[in-house]
C-alpha cells in the first residue's frame, strides 16, 4: 500500500517535471531547440519537422517516436544522397551522442507528419512529445515557418 | 592629396570584386539550346517549355509526396523571383513531376499553388504519362527512380535535385546543385539580367 503511494507520488513528480520541460527546456539531459515545422502545401501531403537534439548526458539516447495530434501518423525519415539522387526513407530512431548533438535539417534527418489533421500555416505552434529511449517523455513546441 | 589616392584604390578595388561575380551553378559546355518538351500543366492544358521563350525560367524536377528536397527547392526558387523579379514577369518557375503516377494535373495546380501565392505571374507544375515525363527528364540528365520504403506515406522516389537555368534566347545556361542558397542563384540570375554575356 505504502509502496503503490511512493510510486504514484514519484509518477506524479516524474509528470510534473516532464510538463515543465516546455520548448527548449532539458529533459534527462536531452534539450530540443530550434524546433520548426514548414507550412504545409497541402493537406494530402506530408509535412515535416525539424531540431536540434543535444544530448548533456553520459550515455547515447535515441530519439524513438515523435506524437502529435497534428498528424494521424509520424515518422523518423532521413534524406541521403546517393549517387547524385535524393533518397527519402524511414529510420528505426536517431541517436544522439554522449554529449554530442544531432540537427534535424532540410535535406537531412526530419520528423515527417504524414496525414495532416490541419492545416500548417506560417506563425502557427505545433505541440510535439518526443520519446527518447533514456530521457522518455520530452514536450517540445515547434514553429511553423514558410521555408 | 594621399586621402584622394586611398579613395581611389578603394573604389577600384570594390569595382574589382563586383565585376569578378563567382558562380554558383554550373555553365554547361558549349552553352546551347534548352532541350524542349511537351507536358500538360496545372491547368490539364497541354504546355510546350518553349512557350516561355523570352522569359528567364528556372526549371526543377521533384514529386509532391516530397516533404523535404522539394518544398526546400521551390521555397528557394519563389526567394529567387521575390529577389529579382517579384512583380514582373521575367522569371518563370517550372515544376516538373517525376511521379506522375501520383502527380496529376490538379494536385500539382495545388502543390505549386502553395509556392507562388505572391505572384501575378504563376508558377508551371507540369505532368505527363510516365513516358512524356522521361521524354522531358532525360535530355536534362534528370535520374528518378521508385522505391518501396514501408513508409505509412507510400513508395518514395529517389531523384536527382538540381536547378536549371535558361536564358530567353532558350538556351541552357546553368545548372545549380542540391543545396545552393536561394540568395546565390538570385546574385548569379541577376549577373546573367544585367549582362548576358557574362561567363
Amino acid at each position: 500500500m505504502k509502496r503503490a503511494l511512493v510510486i504514484g507520488v514519484v509518477l506524479l513528480a516524474a509528470l510534473a517535471l516532464a510538463a515543465c520541460g516546455g520548448p527548449g527546456g532539458t529533459t534527462g539531459g536531452i534539450t530540443v531547440s530550434d524546433a520548426w515545422a514548414r507550412t504545409s502545401p497541402m493537406m494530402e501531403r506530408a509535412g515535416a519537422a525539424y531540431m536540434v537534439l543535444q544530448n548533456s548526458g553520459a550515455a547515447e539516447d535515441k530519439l524513438l517516436s515523435v506524437e502529435s495530434d497534428v498528424a494521424k501518423t509520424i515518422e523518423l525519415h532521413e534524406t541521403k544522397e546517393s549517387g547524385g539522387m535524393m533518397q527519402m526513407s524511414p529510420v528505426p530512431n536517431i541517436p544522439v551522442a554522449a554529449g554530442g548533438k544531432t540537427e534535424l535539417k532540410p535535406g537531412g534527418l526530419h520528423v515527417m507528419l504524414i496525414g495532416l489533421n490541419r492545416e500548417l500555416k506560417a506563425g502557427d505552434k505545433v505541440q510535439l512529445t518526443l520519446n527518447f529511449e533514456k530521457a522518455g517523455k520530452v514536450p517540445v513546441t515547434a514553429e511553423v515557418k514558410e521555408q | 592629396m594621399k586621402r584622394w589616392r586611398w579613395i581611389a584604390l578603394i573604389t577600384i578595388g570594390l569595382l574589382l570584386v563586383a565585376c569578378a561575380h563567382q558562380f554558383s551553378g554550373v555553365a554547361p559546355n558549349p552553352i546551347g539550346p534548352a532541350p524542349d518538351f511537351a507536358l500538360i500543366d496545372e491547368n490539364g492544358q497541354p504546355f510546350q517549355l518553349s512557350d516561355l521563350r523570352g522569359k528567364w525560367i528556372l526549371l526543377a524536377y521533384g514529386y509532391t509526396h516530397c516533404p523535404d528536397v522539394c518544398p526546400l527547392t521551390l521555397s528557394h526558387l519563389r526567394d529567387v523571383k521575390k529577389t529579382v523579379d517579384s512583380n514582373g514577369d521575367e522569371v518563370q518557375v517550372v515544376f516538373v513531376t517525376i511521379d506522375p503516377e501520383r502527380d496529376t494535373p490538379d494536385i500539382m495546380h495545388k502543390y505549386v499553388g502553395h509556392f507562388d501565392k505572391l505572384f501575378p505571374q504563376k508558377f508551371k507544375g507540369l505532368s505527363g504519362t510516365p513516358a512524356e515525363i522521361a521524354a522531358a527528364a532525360q535530355p536534362y540528365h534528370v535520374r528518378y527512380e521508385k522505391k518501396e520504403t514501408g513508409s505509412a506515406d507510400g513508395y518514395s522516389m529517389n531523384h536527382t535535385a538540381e536547378v536549371y537555368l535558361i536564358d530567353p534566347q532558350f538556351n541552357w545556361r546553368m545548372t545549380f546543385p542540391f543545396g545552393v542558397k536561394a540568395e546565390e542563384i538570385a546574385a548569379d540570375l541577376q549577373t546573367f539580367m544585367k549582362n548576358p554575356e557574362a561567363k
